[in-house]
């Protein structure tokens, strides 16, 4: 659930932030409200991690005092507490649109950057005090007045709802994710961009009875010859492998025609059919067809163990034991020697299984000795793959990307480096307990998380948003520097 | 830089995604093909297409992890019709289950309750994977432990909901694939402890449920039996690999041939009736089921009685057989059993032996003729077969006037033997099996 900076830093959204779409905004009248109201919480605490019991507490007490029937006099309590509240939600919310992005990968051309606008608009700027009812009731200027507002800031509406008292409800991240994917704006961006990758035809040959169960029983009958018929042929016809799937042809359309006569219903028309198989792909568009029907939220709301519930978030290598500050940044500097260490490794092993898994692939073997003098190109000359090209006596852009593929050569050299990472510190930390690793999946998954934490912060975070913006790269993340180093020994060995 | 102190969302931003090549929809097709039903068809092509990316991932990933594909259930049909999933993949020394999927928009992963709950395919490790079929890419969208996902399902009491499946959400699978291979390279196998154990062995499922599911696949084959059984029923169906094979093959045959019905409850009665032991007989002694099914040596009867005087017939026949070069032991005690059945008044006798040989072959032999009470010859067109779990081992005939049909078989210890009946009209009888288990010294 992270540091308890979160509650006065808040997260808003920003195009030009260098690939990320947002940053960070402290806020002082939060900060100092929030160190008034909590000064039990040491300087320490702030530091590290809170546990997630204490997360909710300081919510439930945020919350309480936002949503509390006040006189006059603590209206401005009640603004700093909702806007600490909002700060807090402003990283969920972030996290939300990641993850609904995350769903979409591969069939949607967006990212979470273009989700951030529709619910990611509170800059912490104004103090919005809530009336009895727990509606909006205005901005609470410096002077202490109320004006009206014009617009709704998502972070409210989110917090307006919620409900930390209620037994079942979620807690605040999980209430967030719900919200974030209920709301209108984002819902239909998703339903027109979501899945503008796939054919009409792909769409039909997805459903599943889960879905089909919502449709009208004409149209579930309809759907169900299609499967028959045209799904039946997809599968059978793997030369047309590797292409979208092409219309229904006259013959499909004339047997899911006769198909659906013996199901006793009557289609004037293969254009029709068409038209009516048309209609119901253009209804799968829409995002929320996919969802299950009934409760919204059906995971567990309260895992058995709440501090180690929820998305992996834990706290940094000090976990590994309590070690007292010193020699935790001990540790942190031996980790980093390692690390620079354990990324050339990784960075050699995972190039030369790129190398030769290219070489195994019959359409890319004869390139695989281009993958070298192409990263050099980019990395030390810094060259664009569209320019390397004609160099390399590839075709285009697109065949170069297909054979340098640096999404996938940076997640073997992240692999690597952290199983080398791993390996290296189980050698040295004492504290590490080598049956236990063998023996207990979560104590080995928590100091996985940890480790990976530590490894993607210092290096692959970087890494992996600099790969991901196409123009102007920097190429100074470390990654990109220890790669240049391994290019330039390759050339002299 | 920005929250990077805290929180790592690189999977998120960048799922691990494999392309798969032409060759890998070829081969999708063709173990796809022989399945029963399009909407299974399809279920399989997916499968096949997960699976062929996931394991070409782990070879890149780490050329030296063993996969062993031998005993997949896509890899068997009557398996891969029958489950949702593929199961029963072993990766190092690991089994592992892969759920594909076309899509996670609802966050629900769907894991059918037999790859949790029957030993014979729950597995330590579920690994999801969306197929994009139309792009051409599958992404690797988490994993979770057996024992995880047994937890969540005790902390919020999960049922399995009407098709035997149990609603998992995605948040409790690990969208990091790497940290799978790290397990798989550094846990030990008992750090994850399976369900273990048979289930008992008469089951709820009656011959008249199998009949019925057998007339329902007449109809309609393409559906699989979960709203037509219940759950223990079915889960008797899916640890009970010899007779899925048989109900694989009568779904996809169209004629629906009557032997193949015959060899179906064959199977199932000696998969769930308990079987004679004949070692018994040799010392002239029945065994209480024996008895109860009216099985009666010659010694209980009162002599001259009028209904038995086709024992000599029997003996006769023994003789013959004996004569024509049967090896059959000086000391015989043959058992018998009465059966009225299709207006006929049938009598069977049997009797067995020991042979002595080496641990591998036979060890018993069991003679069965088949005969009529009365001493009158036996239908024209009668048929007596016996079979065991895997063959039909002999089918004998009768033709005019055929008085006795005879079946020596020998077996292993511990098999089981089933004789049928067919009536010269197709209407067929399957006797109580047979085994030969001697007394412990």
């Amino acid at each position: 659930m992270g540091p308890l900076s979160k509650y006065w830093e808040i997260l808003r959204i920003d195009p030009g932030s260098d690939g990320y779409g947002y940053k960070q905004k402290v806020l002082p009248l939060a900060a100092a409200f929030f160190q008034t109201k909590f000064p039990q919480l040491s300087e320490s605490e702030v530091r590290s991690q809170p546990s997630a019991q204490q997360h909710r507490a300081i919510q439930f007490s945020l919350h309480a005092q936002f949503r509390h029937k006040v006189s006059s006099a603590e209206l401005s309590s009640l603004a700093k507490a909702g806007l600490c509240l909002r700060c807090y939600v402003s990283y969920s919310i972030l996290r939300a649109c990641k993850k609904l992005a995350n769903l979409f990968y591969g069939t949607g051309q967006f990212t979470y950057r273009d989700l951030l606008p529709y619910v990611l608009n509170d800059d912490g700027s104004l103090q919005i005090i809530l009336d009895r009812n727990g509606e909006v009731q205005g901005i609470l200027t410096e002077e202490g007045e109320i004006q009206s507002i014009e617009y709704q800031l998502f972070t409210v509406e989110v917090l307006q709802k919620f409900n930390p008292h209620a037994q079942l409800e979620a807690s605040l991240d999980q209430w967030v994710y719900y919200q974030t994917r209920q709301n209108k704006d984002l819902k239909d961006f998703l339903s027109e961009q979501g899945l503008c990758t796939l054919s009409d035809w792909a769409l039909l040959n997805r459903v599943g009875a889960n879905v089909i169960e919502k449709f009208p029983p004409r149209d579930r009958t309809l759907i169900q010859a299609f499967h028959a018929v045209y799904r039946r042929d997809r599968r059978r016809q793997s030369r047309n492998r590797g292409k979208r799937c092409f219309d229904p042809s006259p013959a499909q359309l004339e047997e899911m025609s006769h198909w659906l006569q013996e199901k006793g219903l009557t289609i004037h028309s293969l254009e029709q059919l068409n038209h009516e198989l048309r209609r119901i792909a253009k209804l799968l568009r829409q995002y929320d067809i996919w969802h299950r029907s009934g409760a919204p939220l059906t995971e567990p709301l309260e895992g058995a163990n709440p501090d180690t519930e929820g998305y992996r978030e834990l706290p940094d290598l000090k976990a590994i034991n309590t070690l007292d500050q010193v020699a935790l940044q001990e540790l942190k500097t031996f980790c980093r020697e390692q690390l620079v260490i354990c990324l050339d490794w990784g960075i050699e092993q995972g190039l030369e299984e790129h190398i030769y898994n290219l070489s195994q692939r019959r359409n890319y073997a004869s390139l695989a000795s281009k993958v070298i003098p192409a990263l050099r190109l980019i990395y030390c000359q810094g060259r664009s793959q569209g320019e390397i090209a004609p160099v390399l006596g590839m075709t285009n852009q697109t065949q170069v990307s297909r054979v340098l593929n640096l999404k996938t050569l940076l997640s073997q050299v992240r692999l690597r480096t952290v199983a080398k990472f791993w390996q290296v510190l189980s050698a040295q930390v004492d504290d590490l307990d080598s049956t236990r690793l063998s023996t207990d999946p979560d104590y080995s998954s928590n100091l996985m998380h940890q480790l990976e934490l530590f490894v993607d912060t210092e290096v692959f975070q970087a890494a992996a948003a600099e790969i991901r913006t196409s123009k102007n790269r920097s190429l100074e993340s470390m990654y990109a520097q220890r790669l240049r180093h391994y290019i330039l020994q390759h050339r002299r060995s | 830089m920005l929250s990077s102190t805290y929180e790592t969302d690189l999977r998120l931003l960048q799922p691990e995604f494999i392309s798969l090549e032409l060759g890998r929809f070829e081969q999708a097709t063709q173990i796809s093909d022989p399945i029963v039903g399009e909407t299974q068809q399809w279920r399989t092509y997916l499968n096949t297409l997960a699976l062929l990316g996931f394991t070409q991932w782990v070879r890149e990933q780490s050329g030296d992890i063993d996969i062993n594909q031998d005993g997949c259930s896509l890899l068997h049909p009557y398996y891969a019709n029958v489950l949702e999933i593929v199961c029963n993949l072993r990766i190092a020394q690991f089994k592992v289950c892969l759920v594909a999927t076309e899509h996670l928009l609802d966050e629900i992963i769907m894991v059918p309750r037999a790859a949790i709950d029957l030993p014979e395919f729950a597995a330590h490790f579920y690994i999801v994977i969306e197929v994009q079929e139309e792009q051409s890419q599958a992404l690797i969208r988490g994993y979770g432990r057996y024992d995880q996902l047994i937890a969540h399902r005790q902390t919020v009491d999960l049922q399995a909901d009407r098709d035997w499946n149990y609603p998992f959400p995605l948040d409790l699978f690990d969208a990091e694939p790497n940290h799978l291979l790290l397990h798989l390279q550094t846990l030990h196998p008992s750090a994850i402890a399976l369900p273990t154990g048979k289930p008992p062995a008469i089951s709820s499922l009656t011959q008249a449920d199998l009949n019925h599911l057998l007339s329902y696949w007449r109809q309609s084959p393409d559906q699989n039996f979960w709203r037509s059984l219940t759950w223990e029923q079915g889960s008797m169906l899916l640890q009970s690999p010899e007779l899925l094979e048989l109900l694989y093959q009568w779904r996809r045959s169209p004629e629906k041939p009557p032997s193949l019905r015959i060899r179906i409850i064959e199977v199932f009665t000696l998969l769930t009736q308990q079987a004679i032991n004949t070692a018994q007989w040799i010392r002239d002694e029945l065994d209480e089921l024996a008895q109860s099914l009216g099985w009666f040596s010659p010694q209980m009867l009162t002599s001259g009685a009028f209904e038995f005087r086709s024992l000599d017939k029997f003996k006769a026949a023994i003789e013959d057989l004996r004569y024509q070069g049967m090896d059959i032991p000086s000391r015989l005690s043959p058992m018998y059993q009465d059966i009225e059945w299709e207006g006929e008044l049938f009598r069977v006798c049997a009797a067995t032996w020991t042979l002595v040989t080496s641990a591998s072959a036979p060890q018993w032999v069991l003679l069965l003729i088949l005969g009529t009470q009365m001493g009158n010859p036996l239908p024209d067109g009668l048929i007596l077969c016996v079979a065991n779990l895997t063959h039909t081992l002999c089918e004998e005939k009768s033709e005019l006037d055929t008085e006795v049909l005879y079946a020596r078989i020998e077996a292993r210890q511990g098999e089981k033997l089933v004789a049928t009946i067919v009536s010269p009209e197709g209407q067929a009888l399957t006797l109580s099996p047979y085994r030969f288990e001697a007394d412990p010294i």
